[in-house]
């Protein structure tokens, strides 16, 4: 399984891409940014 | 945000500089690896426990809290410093669902008895909340929530599921919106309760990422016995609530947030000078990459901006606005542009491994 394997190349390379897939998922609380985006515009145009 | 655009006054730099010193006397080690490897909310949870005793221990355990309830009586000046000292000095996270959000919602709504047996243990770090708001198919139209709680005596049986539930795994309670009627009004009808995670009739499933990261679940309810007492304000008011704590949601660490961000530019352009372009020139140096990173510093110096003139307006006395909201939809998509930057900037080493085999 991949996330069992050794990590590989220099250290500041280890982390960047467990934060991406954690913070991916965690920055779309409540539906995607874009989501919001058009809520807001809803509300604020009245539509 | 920095804290050169408050321009500190002499109580506010000792106090600054007490902050310092309390961090650099009590994070061991061990406790900033924990931050480290963090990737969303606790990687290692048992010294985000630790941390939280210790920050009790200290008097600060909740430093935004009123004093009456145990917080630290900072200055609203004070607690935009602690804020950035905390994200400068990036120790392991607390847990923000029970001290931002339920317990703001429990000192407005809850009852003497309810303040009394819930704010003391989130304080000390005894007590964990998790936040039962999302479902499938009710996230971004909260007001869908189907989850139900059925009146019985006295108690209600809930029955549904929530999903997406940060730390649902290590939490000792959850903070429950549930339907307890259907009304043509989806808003109305909605009520909060305080559960305990040890409920007969709770799972929790782990949702696990593919780095093998585990930081949300699925909460499944089967008739769950919830006393009436663990209701939190009037029946069908819920939605009044959530709105309450949604604003805390929205608003909470907006100083911390900016700097954050700011720190995480700061490593892609590090790691920049490390890596290869792949044509034997440092990646820095490539101005396709280059402007991508010249565009998001500048988004994050522009929220930094906005976020600058929140805070100090905020300890200013403004009420607090929607433009805290549209802040945080800003913020999210500038994360998303930093994260997704930071692992083409590390090219093929860009591989789904676990953030815990750091050494």
């Amino acid at each position: 399984m991949i996330p069992a394997a050794e990590p590989i190349g220099p250290a500041h390379a280890l982390m960047p891409t467990p934060i991406y897939f954690a913070r991916r998922g965690a920055t779309m609380a409540g539906g995607a940014p874009e989501l919001h985006r058009n809520n807001l515009a809803r509300k604020l145009l009245q539509i | 945000m920095n804290l050169d655009a408050m321009d500190l006054t002499t109580d506010e730099i000792a106090f600054r500089d007490k902050v310092r010193r309390f961090y650099e006397d009590n994070l061991t080690p061990e406790m900033r690896r924990a931050a480290y490897v963090t990737c969303w909310a606790f990687s290692e949870f048992e010294y985000a426990r630790q941390w939280q005793k210790i920050l009790h221990a200290h008097g600060w355990g909740a430093p935004n809290w009123p004093v009456e309830h145990g917080g630290a009586g900072f200055t609203a000046r004070e607690r935009i410093i602690w804020e950035i000292e905390t994200a400068r000095a990036h120790p392991p996270g607390i847990n923000r669902m029970g001290q931002n959000f339920a317990a703001p919602c429990i000192m407005r709504f809850g009852d003497d008895a309810q303040k009394k047996q819930f704010l003391p243990p989130i304080l000390s770090g005894d007590h964990w909340w998790a936040q039962g708001f999302s479902e499938p198919g009710a996230g971004s139209d909260l007001s869908a929530i189907k989850l139900s709680a059925r009146a019985d005596g006295d108690d209600y049986i809930v029955n549904g599921s929530k999903t997406w539930t940060t730390s649902a795994h290590f939490a000792t309670h959850i903070f429950l919106l549930a339907r307890t009627a259907i009304e043509e009004d989806k808003r109305k009808g909605l009520t909060v309760l305080l559960v305990d995670m040890d409920s007969p009739g709770i799972l929790v499933r782990p949702i696990i990422n593919i780095a093998g990261e585990h930081d949300f679940n699925e909460v499944f309810f089967t008739d769950v016995r919830v006393p009436r007492a663990r209701r939190l304000g009037d029946e069908n008011d819920g939605w009044r609530i959530a709105m309450h704590l949604l604003t805390f949601e929205h608003g909470a660490g907006t100083a911390r947030i900016g700097f954050e961000l700011r720190r995480r530019a700061a490593s892609i352009r590090a790691i920049a000078h490390a890596e290869s372009d792949g044509h034997g020139a440092r990646l820095i140096d490539d101005p396709d990459f280059s402007r991508k990173l010249g565009l998001l510093e500048i988004s994050v110096e522009a929220a930094n901006a906005v976020a600058e003139a929140l805070v100090l307006g905020a300890a200013a006395g403004a009420a607090p606005g929607p433009e805290h909201t549209l802040l945080n939809i800003r913020n999210r998509e500038i994360d998303q542009a930093l994260t997704e930057l930071a692992v083409e900037a590390i090219g093929y080493y860009a591989r789904p491994i676990s953030a815990r085999r750091a050494k």
